[in-house]
């Protein structure tokens, strides 16, 4: 896609492990993507599949007992390899991110104005007036009425939906060319929802930036993004362009995710699939894929030997044995209900799966 | 999708994280043990006193030995008439540990009483305890208990009734806000509709779950009296001479300090341990039981 | 007057605060339990002065005398040397035979006149108390202030510095450091005697935290930690007469010359109360120092802390203007408390350096069974508790603009 110029983000082989008093978990395992210049892509997982971690670690925000093994290149430059003069002037400046929660993650004591200004001033050595000015004109962006009174204001005083259009103003601040968008709507209300992510979309393509939109939900990422990342358990399962992942999704995980949400689509009173069994303990992962045990189409083999993502046909990249729509799969998925379970113990007949 | 579904699922996953915490993985406390040794020593050597073969007779006179620093014959080394310090710290130190016993024992009584009922019940109970509490934090602890002692005459039952109208408010506070908080979880809630007695509720379930904070609060408050006693025999208001407190024993050593700094600096590392085990005992049964500090 | 005129216009001021910033509703409510308070402290300390003498023998005795029954504070305050002229002079001034809500109104209404009564009627002269309080109420003053200075320059840093070295990773110091540490001190003790093993083990405990703090890491948050716990458990009086003896008796670089004024110059000033100050403070410092680190640990996991990482701003940048102010709160709260226990330190304190302030004046008064002073002392004690728990309510709106918008309970 963007194969000309440099591209904007690297991720190489991405580890991140945290030391817990139990022991080691493996947040983020073995991550690699590339993201070109005014691309968007969308990370979606569920709850403690790693996106967010993964999200956090590209911006430098690795909590205290965590690690981090594998390269990380945004704009061309090895994160690593950064000077310390060069460092403090990078993340909030090159990139940027939205987290999940307004209502946290604005500084109660502190006015909008100063939260908004306090990065320009620091990174890009503006003076208060410039900076204020320069404030508003961006909250004027991401559509706040009469944005000089809310300069004044503390948080407390704005509505949740308000709070994240400050939230965003202030990752644009810098303007940087990555912006990194954590779970942006999951707390706010539906109605909400759309504005924002129709902001955010508006503004990736003003400014020209890149986006990484992290959410749990398919149904956002869907004609939202270029292109659509799957993680599981620190994994990235599936990865493709948006079109290619609803059309003709490869990875048995991906599919399950789709049938397990409501769709406005689907016909009334629709059967709706969740997933059988809960993700794998991060602590003990298994030896092989780490959705097999919850997989219809599991094998001997997916038990014992861990897929790696490979690129099938025109950038789309699945990590499966026997995927979806391929000969293999189906074999394995008729072999898997003849037997009534699957390699991996998981019992197929429909009347189990309505008591998971 | 709605956002509950994550939010469950989080909650889970912590919650699978708190029971794998709490699975015994904990690492002996040697700081915790050695403070609980110390205070059982004290309280040991203290009781048994005279019995024990190195301890002398807090008031024989030795001519010989006057004023004299540490050695074998005299552990804590001799006072300005030649008692022997170190058996005066032990017979003093049981006037001071009674103190603090009988106090912290009133406190909690009263003060857990007061506080159980304030958080319980609330309306005017509740009312009149916070005035009381709050009428109490404005009078400075120390002046009190001398205006007090002042008045009555300096007895042990004076110092004990004295230091224990400031143990009473401070528990009583501390037991009223954990009070609060059980009183609100839904268990309690749940008792409520099905209709149990108050009188049982507060027996069996508000209780039991305030005993945590009380007894890690016992400790501290133990540490505070003791050394609320110390301060006033000190100052020479406390149970008169020639009943031996530990701070008597430091006031006397001070009048002629360069000559028996002795009786102010081992009296005084005996008893800095004894708070400082006492304070720690607390600080680690309320981290154990996972007590928030109220703030204060 | 003047003392009263002063107290009025700080409270005129204050309350105009109240009303502007919380409305009329809040100031109102805040200043009816002021007064309540204030009321209730009052009238214990009147009711307990009512306790002297009554026990029914003092009682006998005095009837015998031909003296009022009510009369034994006025007989502990002039002495065995008084005549009778003086004791019924003195029951009368105060009212003793009058009921307890006459004698205090009695009482509250000289007060509030600026008559704060003779300081002690045994010297004859019956010098006024509001003179004595005026010349003796500065001292005391400048210790707090000094006392609190000190305290919170201990506090402030190492409770920022160490919250924030709770959330890094740890890079231990070498396990051998430790058994080495405690020999060194065993011989040095064993050479040169305790005192200055002690000193040692100070001036050991300041560079390991210096140490620490190179290093980075969690265990630097461990050693302030056991600092500041060392310190909390240690008795104010032991600590000061420690101090008195290395730095008074042993070194002699503090004289018991007495307090001198800052017309005597800054240095004299200084000299002649530093000592007794940095006991106060030393005693202060924990508590504050402990609330300001687990209110600081407490907002650093917040997500506003993680935004500002991710806009790039410093950590020195986030921990004094993002996290220090929201983790106040708290510290405010035990700084207003922590009056009254200044009090109970600056009695041990005075008491030990010999300096003539509100402390040792109490204790004084308290000898001499001059119960009238005290009563006074008491009540003006339950004043500065209140004002300076009414200025930290203030603080609050400054320091969270949340309360501006609820006023509190």
């Amino acid at each position: 896609m963007a194969a000309t110029t440099t591209p904007m983000l690297e991720v190489d082989d991405l580890r991140v492990r945290f030391a817990t008093p139990a022991g080691t978990i493996t947040a983020v395992d073995g991550v690699s993507l590339t993201l070109g210049e005014r691309e968007s892509i969308a990370i979606v997982g569920e709850s403690g599949s790693g996106k967010s971690v993964f999200a956090r670690t590209l911006i430098n925000l690795l909590a205290g007992n965590g690690t981090r093994t594998g390269t990380i290149k945004i704009g061309g430059r090895d994160i690593d390899e950064l000077s310390t003069a060069e460092r403090k002037h990078f993340f909030g400046v090159q990139a940027a991110m939205v987290f999940q929660d307004p209502m946290t993650s604005l500084n109660p004591v502190k006015r909008i104005g100063a939260q908004l200004t306090e990065a320009m001033r620091y990174h890009l050595k503006m003076g208060k007036e410039e900076a204020n000015d320069r404030a508003v004109g961006l909250l004027r962006q991401v559509h706040i009425p009469s944005p000089e009174k809310r300069m004044r204001q503390y948080p407390h005083e704005l509505s949740g939906g308000m709070r994240q259009r400050v939230v965003i103003a202030m990752a644009l601040a810098c303007e940087p060319r990555l912006l990194i968008a954590d779970e942006p709507t999951t707390a706010l209300d539906v109605t909400v929802q759309k504005a924002i992510l129709d902001l955010l979309d508006d503004l990736r393509a003003e400014r020209n930036m890149s986006l990484i939109l992290i959410t749990h939900d398919l149904g956002v990422a869907e004609g939202r993004a270029d292109r659509i990342g799957v993680m599981y358990a620190g994994r990235l399962m599936e990865l493709a362009t948006a079109k290619d992942l609803f059309a003709d999704m490869r990875h048995p995980y991906t599919q399950a995710l789709l049938r397990s949400i409501p769709s406005t689509d689907m016909a009334s009173h629709t059967r709706l699939h969740p997933i059988p069994g809960r993700p794998p303990d991060l602590l003990n992962p298994p030896q092989g894929c780490a959705f097999a045990a919850r997989c219809r189409h599991a094998q001997p083999e997916c038990v014992d030997i861990k897929p790696n993502l490979l690129e099938s046909s025109g950038d789309h990249w699945y990590a499966c044995h026997f995927p979806v729509g391929t000969s293999e799969g189906r074999a394995a998925l008729e072999r898997n209900e003849t037997a009534g379970v699957t390699a991996a113990g998981l019992p197929l007949d429909e009347a189990a799966e309505e008591f998971v | 999708m709605t956002n509950v579904a994550p939010d469950m699922a989080r909650a889970s996953v912590a919650a699978a994280a708190i029971t794998e915490a709490a699975r015994p993985k904990r690492k002996v406390n040697w700081v915790f043990r050695f403070a609980v040794g110390w205070l059982a020593l004290v309280v040991v050597i203290c009781m048994l006193g005279e019995l024990l073969p190195f301890v002398k007779d807090p008031n024989e006179r030795d001519a010989q030995a006057i004023s004299q620093g540490p050695s074998w014959d005299h552990w804590f080394g001799t006072a300005s008439f030649g008692q022997d310090v170190f058996s005066r710290v032990v017979i003093g130190g049981r006037i001071s540990l009674f103190v603090g016993f009988a106090v912290t024992v009133i406190g909690i009584a009263l003060g857990g009483l007061l506080g159980l009922l304030a958080g319980f019940l609330r309306g005017w109970v509740d009312a009149v305890v916070r005035v009381i509490i709050s009428v109490t934090l404005a009078i400075p602890a120390l002046l009190l208990v001398i205006f007090i002692v002042a008045i009555q005459g300096q007895s042990l039952r004076t110092v004990i009734i004295a230091v224990s109208l400031l143990a009473i408010p401070a528990l009583a506070r501390i037991v009223r806000g954990s009070t609060l908080q059980v009183a609100d979880r839904d268990f309690v809630k749940a008792a409520k509709v099905l209709g149990v007695k108050k009188l049982s509720i507060l027996v069996r379930e508000v209780l039991p779950n305030v005993m945590p904070t009380l007894v890690s609060f016992a400790f501290l408050t133990f540490g505070i009296v003791l050394v609320a006693e110390s301060s006033l025999s000190f100052l020479g208001l406390s149970v008169e001479a020639p009943t031996i407190t530990w701070g008597s024993i430091i006031g006397e050593g001070r009048i002629k300090f360069a000559e028996t700094p002795h009786m102010v600096f081992l009296p005084g590392a005996v008893l800095f341990l004894t708070v400082l085990s006492l304070n720690f005992v607390g600080d680690q049964l309320l981290k154990r039981f996972d007590i928030k500090e109220s703030g204060i | 007057m003047i003392v009263v005129l002063i107290i009025l216009l700080v409270i005129a001021v204050l309350a105009a605060w109240i009303v502007r910033t919380a409305g009329w509703r809040f100031a109102l409510q805040r200043l009816g339990s002021a007064l309540l308070i204030l009321v209730l402290v009052t009238f214990i300390t009147s009711f307990l002065l009512r306790l002297v003498g009554v026990e029914e023998s003092q009682r006998e005795v005095l009837r015998e005398l031909g003296l009022s029954e009510n009369a034994q504070p006025c007989v502990s305050a002039l002495g065995t040397g008084a005549t009778f002229d003086e004791v019924n002079r003195c029951v009368d001034e105060r009212g003793l035979d009058d009921d307890p809500f006459t004698q205090y109104a009695k009482w509250a209404g000289d007060v509030l006149r600026g008559d704060l009564g003779p300081a002690f009627y045994k010297s004859g002269d019956a010098e006024p108390l509001t003179g004595t309080i005026a010349q003796r109420m500065p001292r005391t003053a400048w210790l707090f202030l000094y006392s609190q200075f000190i305290a919170l320059a201990v506090a402030v840093p190492l409770g920022i510095w160490s919250a924030y070295q709770a959330g890094r990773p740890p890079r231990g110091i070498p396990k051998i450091a430790w058994p080495i540490g405690v020999a060194a001190m065993l011989i040095v003790s064993w050479a040169f005697g305790w005192t200055l093993a002690a000193v040692i083990l100070l001036a050991l405990l300041v560079p390991t935290a210096i140490y620490h703090g190179l290093r980075g890491g969690r265990g630097g948050d461990t050693a302030v930690n056991m600092l500041a716990f060392v310190l909390l458990s240690v008795p104010a009086f032991v600590l000061g007469e420690t101090l008195r003896y290395v730095f008074s008796i042993q070194r002699g670089w503090y004289s018991l010359s007495g307090y001198a004024p800052w017309g005597d110059g800054v240095g004299t000033h200084l000299k002649s109360i530093w000592l007794p100050a940095l006991v106060l403070g030393l005693a202060a410092a924990p508590v504050y120092l402990r609330l300001l680190r687990a209110d600081m640990i407490q907002n650093l996991q917040q997500d506003f802390v993680a935004v500002a990482k991710a806009k790039g701003m410093s950590n020195t940048h986030i921990l004094l203007r993002h996290v220090l102010r929201p983790s106040t709160v708290t510290l405010l709260t035990v700084a207003g408390l922590n009056i009254a226990q200044l009090v109970n330190g600056a009695i041990v304190v005075e008491f030990i350096f010999d300096f003539d302030g509100m402390g040792s004046y109490l204790l004084e008064a308290v000898a001499r069974r001059e119960f009238f002073a005290v009563q006074t002392l008491v009540a003006l004690v339950a004043v500065l508790f209140i004002l300076a728990n009414t200025i930290v309510d203030m603080l609050y709106t400054v320091v969270d603009p949340r309360v501006r918008a609820q006023a509190p309970t």
